[in-house]
C-alpha cells in the first residue's frame, strides 16, 4: 500500500474510532455492547444513541469536511496561506445573516437557514472581493481586512444579541460554534450541498494545481483562470456558509485542515483534498466529543476548542510567513 | 503567420504599447530585443492572451486569437513567462506534465502519449536524472530548464520564450539556442526575448527591435543590425563586425 493510501486508511480508521468513542461517552456512559445493540435494533437507549449522538457525529463529519474543503479551495485560489473562510469574514457574514433572521423569525427551520447563511456568506465575500480589487492587497493585508471584517461582523452579532435579550438563548448557543441539539433534521438540508460541492471540488482540483503556477502560466496552459477562480470561490463560500448554518462558526478548521494536509502529502490538490477533509472531520468530531465530555452535563461550544488549537497555529503562521 | 495589428495596451490606464503593427514570419526564429522596461514582456503577454489589449488584435493565420477558447489557443501557442512561480514541493516530472494540460479531457489524467511526450521533453532538456526531484530544490539554471521542458511538452506550433537564457551558464545558453533551432527545423515558429544581441543575431532569422513601447525596426539581422541602431536604441557606441564562424553580424562595444 502506498504511503498515501496508508494515510487515508489510517485517517478513516481514526475517524471510525473517534465516532465509536463519541457514541459511548457523554453525560451517560454506555457500554460498547449497548451501543452496537442499539445501533442495530434500537431499544432502551434508542434516543441517546440513534437520535442524539449519531446525528451529531455525522453532522460533525459533514461540517468538518465542508469547512476543510472550503479552506483548500480558498487557499488554492487566493494563493495565500492565511486565507480561510472564517478568517476572511465569510463565516462571519453567514453567521450574521442567520442570526438576524433567527431573531426576527425564530422558527425558520433548518431547511431555510442554510439559504439565509449562503446569502450572508456571499455578501461578505463580495465585499472582500471589491476591497481586494480596489487595491490589489498583499496576502497579509487581505488577511487583515478579513480579520477586521470578522471582528466587525461578530460585533454586529453581539449587538443584535444585546438588543434582543429574550430570544438570545437559542441563537447564542448556535453562534459559538456548537453542535448542541443538532439532530437528523439538520442533516438532510446539509447533505445535498455537500454531495454536489465536494465532488465538484475534486473536479476543480487539478486545475487548481495549474493555477498554482501563476495566473499567466495557467492561462498559457489553457485554463480559463477567471472562470476557475469564480467557480472555486463560489463553492468555497457555499460550503462554508452551509456549515455555519448548521453549527455556527467553528473557527480555524478551514485554516488548519488544509495546512496539515499539505504538510502530510505535499501541494497537489487532488491529494490534499481527501486528506484535508479527513483532518477537518477529525478536528470537528474530536472538538465536539471533548465539548460534550469535559464537564457533563454542561457543554462547551466546539468552536472554543478548535480555537484553542487554531489560534496559536495562526500566530505561528503569521510569524513564519515572510511574504508581506 | 502571427500578425499584430494596431495593438494598444497599458496597465491601469498607463499606455505601454501604442498602435503596434508586427508580422512574425512563419517557421522562423524571431528575436525580440530592446532595453529593460521597453515593453517586451508586455508584448508577449498580449500575444499569449493573458493581457487584454485596449485596441487592436492579434491573429494567427487570419484568425483572431481572442476569439479562440483557452484550450484551443493553448494547443497552438505556448509561452514561457519571464518569472514563473514554482509551487512548493512539485516534482520536475509533475511540472513538465502540466504542459500536457491543453490535451487532457475534463477529468485530467495523462494518456500514454502524454507520458511519452513528457519523457521526450525531459530527455531533450537533459533532466531525466532530476525527474523526481522537487523543482524548488534545484538551481536557478536547472529550474529554467524544467520550465523549458514544460513548454516543449506542450508541443505547440508557436512558442514564445521570455528571456529563456537567464540563469543558464554559457554551455546551456548555446545548447538552448541549438534546441530552438532544432524545434524550428521541425516547423515551429519561435519568438524569443534575448538580451545578448550577438546571440540574437547568430541564432535568429528575424529581429524585432523595441524602444519605449515602439517598434524601431523589424527585419533580418544583417539588414537592421548596425551601429546606428545600437546608438539609437541602447545608447551604446559599438562597432559591428561579421562573426567569422556563422557569418552573422555581431557587435563589440567601444
Ligand atoms: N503589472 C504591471 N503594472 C504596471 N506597470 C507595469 C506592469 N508590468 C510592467 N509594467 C510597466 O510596463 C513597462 C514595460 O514592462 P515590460 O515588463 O514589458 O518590460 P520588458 O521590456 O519586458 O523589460 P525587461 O527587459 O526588464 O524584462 C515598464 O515600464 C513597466 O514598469
Ligand atoms: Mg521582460
Amino acid at each position: 500500500m502506498s504511503r498515501y493510501k496508508q494515510l487515508l486508511f489510517g485517517g478513516a480508521m481514526l475517524l471510525l474510532m473517534l465516532a465509536g468513542i463519541s457514541l459511548i461517552y457523554g453525560a451517560q456512559t454506555l457500554s460498547i455492547n449497548t451501543v452496537l445493540h442499539t445501533l442495530w435494533q434500537g431499544g432502551e437507549q434508542d434516543f441517546i444513541v440513534n437520535d442524539y449522538r449519531l446525528p451529531r457525529i455525522l453532522i460533525a463529519i459533514l461540517v468538518g469536511t465542508g469547512l476543510a474543503v472550503s479552506g483548500v479551495l480558498t487557499q488554492g485560489i487566493i494563493r495565500n496561506p492565511l486565507a480561510s473562510p472564517d478568517l476572511m469574514g465569510i463565516s462571519g457574514g453567514a453567521g450574521l445573516a442567520a442570526c438576524t433572521v433567527l431573531l426576527v423569525w425564530p422558527n425558520i427551520g433548518s431547511v431555510w437557514l442554510p439559504v439565509v447563511a449562503l446569502f450572508g456568506g456571499f455578501s461578505a465575500a463580495l465585499i472582500i472581493w471589491l476591497l481586494s480589487r480596489w487595491q490589489q492587497p498583499s496576502p497579509a493585508r487581505l488577511a487583515l481586512v478579513g480579520i477586521a471584517m470578522s471582528a466587525f461582523l461578530s460585533s454586529c452579532i453581539n449587538f443584535l444579541l444585546v438588543i434582543h435579550p429574550i430570544e438570545v438563548n437559542s441563537a447564542m448557543i448556535w453562534l459559538t460554534g456548537s453542535l448542541w441539539g443538532r439532530n437528523w433534521s439538520y442533516i438532510w438540508p446539509l447533505l445535498p450541498w455537500l454531495l454536489t460541492l465536494v465532488p465538484f471540488s475534486f473536479y476543480l482540483a487539478w486545475r487548481l494545481d495549474l493555477f498554482a503556477l501563476g495566473e499567466e502560466t495557467a492561462q498559457a496552459l489553457g485554463v480559463d483562470t477567471q472562470r476557475l477562480q469564480i467557480m472555486a470561490l463560489l463553492s468555497a463560500v457555499a460550503l462554508a456558509s452551509v456549515s455555519v448554518a448548521v453549527c455556527g462558526t467553528i473557527g480555524f478548521v478551514g485554516l488548519l485542515a488544509p495546512h496539515l494536509a499539505r504538510l502530510l502529502v505535499g501541494s497537489r490538490h487532488q491529494l490534499v483534498l481527501p486528506i484535508a477533509a479527513l483532518v477537518g472531520a477529525l478536528l470537528v468530531l474530536s472538538a465536539d466529543t471533548l465539548a460534550r465530555n469535559l464537564a457533563p452535563p454542561l457543554e462547551l461550544p466546539a468552536g472554543v476548542l478548535t480555537a484553542i488549537l487554531g489560534a496559536p497555529y495562526f500566530i505561528f503562521l503569521l510569524h513564519r510567513y515572510k511574504g508581506w | 503567420m502571427l500578425t499584430i495589428e494596431n495593438l494598444t495596451i497599458g496597465y491601469a490606464g498607463v499606455v505601454i504599447l501604442d498602435g503596434l503593427n508586427i508580422t512574425i514570419p512563419q517557421g522562423k526564429i524571431t528575436a525580440l530585443i530592446g532595453p529593460n522596461g521597453c515593453g517586451k514582456s508586455t508584448l508577449l503577454k498580449t500575444i499569449s492572451g493573458s493581457l487584454k489589449p485596449t485596441k487592436g488584435k492579434v491573429s494567427l493565420a487570419g484568425q483572431d486569437l481572442s476569439k479562440l477558447s483557452h484550450k484551443t489557443k493553448a494547443q497552438l501557442l505556448s509561452i514561457l513567462p519571464q518569472s514563473p512561480i514554482t509551487p512548493e514541493g512539485i516534482s520536475v516530472r509533475q511540472l513538465v506534465s502540466c504542459g500536457r494540460n491543453p490535451y487532457l479531457s475534463h477529468w485530467g489524467g495523462l494518456s500514454q502519449q502524454d507520458r511519452d511526450e513528457v519523457q521526450a521533453a525531459l530527455i531533450e532538456t537533459g533532466l531525466c536524472d532530476l525527474a523526481d526531484r522537487a523543482v524548488d530544490s534545484l538551481s536557478g539554471g536547472q529550474r529554467q530548464r524544467v520550465w523549458i521542458a514544460m513548454v516543449l511538452a506542450q508541443d505547440t506550433d508557436y512558442i514564445l520564450l521570455d528571456e529563456p537564457t537567464t540563469y543558464l551558464d554559457l554551455t546551456y545558453q548555446v545548447e538552448l539556442m541549438e534546441m530552438m533551432q532544432k524545434m524550428n527545423r521541425r516547423g515551429k515558429t519561435l519568438v524569443v526575448v534575448l538580451h545578448d544581441l550577438n546571440q540574437a543575431c547568430r541564432y535568429c532569422d528575424h529581429l524585432i527591435v523595441m524602444k519605449k513601447g515602439a517598434i524601431i525596426a523589424q527585419d533580418e539581422p544583417h539588414k537592421v543590425f548596425n551601429s546606428q541602431l545600437l546608438k539609437e536604441v541602447f545608447s551604446l557606441n559599438a562597432t559591428i563586425m561579421m562573426d567569422p564562424i556563422a557569418n552573422k553580424p555581431m557587435c563589440i562595444p567601444l
